[in-house]
């Protein structure tokens, strides 16, 4: 009884304060559609739950790390062995990067074939992307930091492939790397990156995406609002609160338990630290998410055309990021709520080249 | 609903249920987090530290020297007598390092105007405690600088 009466007086104590009511109404009407493809509205909010973990667990990780080519791998190898709990820390950062990066391309595939970003969700679309590539560059950034041997030739190929990019390659090259080399220089301006102006770029971002999803709403399938116009029936929904938030709530605390699970059962490790005067360790490959980028660069021929191979390859995928950005302004049938077969097709060889090139570079 | 015997209704056993499984779950991510966070990073100080006696050729008669004992910032003063004398150099007040001022044959903080004696006692301004003295021992080539043992304590454990 005594609990009760206590929490009514807290609740009127915060609706005085700040107009709850409103929100808990607003949150309370809102609904979530329910049909077969419904699963796929909870990857944004995992990719959320895996981000704040992300943040969180980075937080704790800057009490210890040391950014400069002669202290950052010690630094980390310290954290993980005389730290109490650093390697905990650190294990489920690096775990809940992987899995957060897994559950965005999740997430982007799934609004790519299912047309989630035809018209009014345009903008919506445009903040995702560049949420995504923030977050690819994120992960890049981070595996860069403890500055051992796999990070050094990350960071050297990463940085040395712009340079083929017409006019603004060489500029771009020498903006990545604090000059022509690799140096501590790289190493802070990665650190820069990973801790300063990308948090705050994903966090703006992120605000803008997560209103245009209250806004609008969540999209519904073409192929499911067809069906229901055929049936003459209304597309079932569920209220967002409590419904789908517990929902969200259960899975995200599935996902504590896995991302904490593999941070014990396989806790991130460290190469030797890095030595500039030393050839590249044998079969060194970039991380998992950028493996069907690398396949592709080394499928390309030598030269095609006028151009060499790997310029080629790298202007493509430079197009192809770019052009993701068109897509909605392209796909005018969807926009119309009519089937568009061509930007199906283009979605379901983009996935399966993705998931491909990525299973080809991890085995080979 | 409420059944008539029991204590409490299912939705407050309930609700208790949840609100004790998320507090153990939040136990459990403070514990390694606290223990992350407050984790002291300087190793103990030891037990002693040594240097050839040479390094105290030509230090003069009413002049001072630091050296570290461990992380220890420390300062090892020759009185106008000629005695060796070894203490912290950290105030006892704010932490400032101390210096030997020779024309006063004293110890003096800056930050605040302490002042310690020969002996490492606070003898005026804010600090509230003497520096911590350390023993020196000559042995053959070597000096050897320690903790101070308190005479009290000598006596203990040279009935031990």
């Amino acid at each position: 009884m005594a609990l009760n009466v206590d929490i009514k007086k807290f609740r009127m104590g915060l609706e005085e304060r700040f107009d709850l009511g409103k929100w808990i109404e607003f949150s309370r009407k809102k609904m979530v559609p329910v049909h077969r493809f419904s699963v796929f509205y909870y990857t944004g909010g995992v990719v959320l739950f895996l981000l704040i973990l992300q943040i969180l667990t980075g937080f704790f990780l800057l009490f210890y790390y040391k950014a400069a080519p002669e202290t950052a791998h010690d630094s980390i190898a310290y954290m993980m062995t005389e730290v109490p709990f650093g390697w905990l820390i650190r294990s489920i950062h690096h775990w809940s990067s992987n899995l957060m990066i897994f559950f965005l391309l999740v997430h982007f595939f799934s609004v790519l074939l299912l047309k989630a970003y035809r018209k009014p969700r345009e903008l919506t679309w445009l903040t995702g992307i560049v949420l995504l590539f923030g977050s690819l560059t994120m992960g890049y950034s981070g595996y860069i930091l403890p500055w051992d041997d796999r990070a050094f030739f990350a960071v050297k190929v990463g940085t040395q492939m712009p340079e083929s990019l017409p006019l603004i390659g060489e500029q771009l090259k020498v903006f990545l790397r604090g000059g022509r080399f690799v140096t501590g220089a790289t190493l802070n301006r990665f650190f820069a990156l990973h801790v300063g102006l990308i948090p705050w770029l994903l966090a703006g971002t992120l605000g803008l995406h997560l209103l245009l999803v209250q806004i609008q709403g969540m999209s519904i399938p073409l192929s499911i609002e067809k069906e229901a116009l055929r049936l003459n029936k209304k597309i079932k929904g569920e209220p967002f609160f409590p419904h789908y938030f517990l929902h969200d709530i259960s899975f995200w605390l599935l996902l504590l338990g896995v991302v904490v699970s593999l941070a014990v059962l396989e806790p991130a490790g460290i190469g030797p630290m890095a030595n500039p005067l030393e050839p590249a360790p044998p079969g060194v490959k970039p991380d998992w998410f950028f493996l069907s980028i690398y396949q592709t660069l080394k499928i390309i021929p030598s030269k095609i055309l006028f151009f060499s191979g790997e310029t080629f390859g790298i202007v493509c995928i430079f197009l192809f990021v770019v052009s993701l950005v068109f897509i909605p302004f392209i796909d005018r049938a969807s926009s119309r709520r009519e089937a568009s077969l061509f930007f199906t097709l283009l979605g379901a060889v983009t996935t399966l080249y993705f998931i491909l090139m990525t299973i080809i570079g991890y085995f080979t | 609903m409420k059944i008539r015997e029991s204590i409490i209704s299912r939705r407050k056993f309930l609700f208790g249920l949840i609100l004790g499984g998320v507090g153990v779950l939040v136990s459990y991510g403070l514990i390694p987090v606290i223990k992350y966070l407050f984790f002291m990073t300087e190793a103990p100080l030891p037990k002693a530290v040594s240097m050839k006696k040479k390094a105290l050729n030509g230090f003069p008669n009413n002049s001072a020297r630091y050296f570290y004992y461990g992380w220890l910032p420390s300062i090892i003063i020759r009185t106008p007598q000629g005695e060796f004398r070894a203490f912290s150099a950290v105030c006892t007040h704010l932490d400032c390092i101390v210096s030997y001022r020779p024309q006063k044959r004293d110890i003096f903080c800056n930050c605040h105007d302490g002042i310690f004696d020969l002996n490492g006692k606070n003898i005026k301004g804010p600090p509230p405690k003497p520096l911590e003295p350390f023993d020196i021992v000559y042995n053959g080539e070597k000096v050897i600088i320690k903790k101070h043992e308190a005479p009290e304590k000598k006596k203990d454990n040279k009935k031990g």
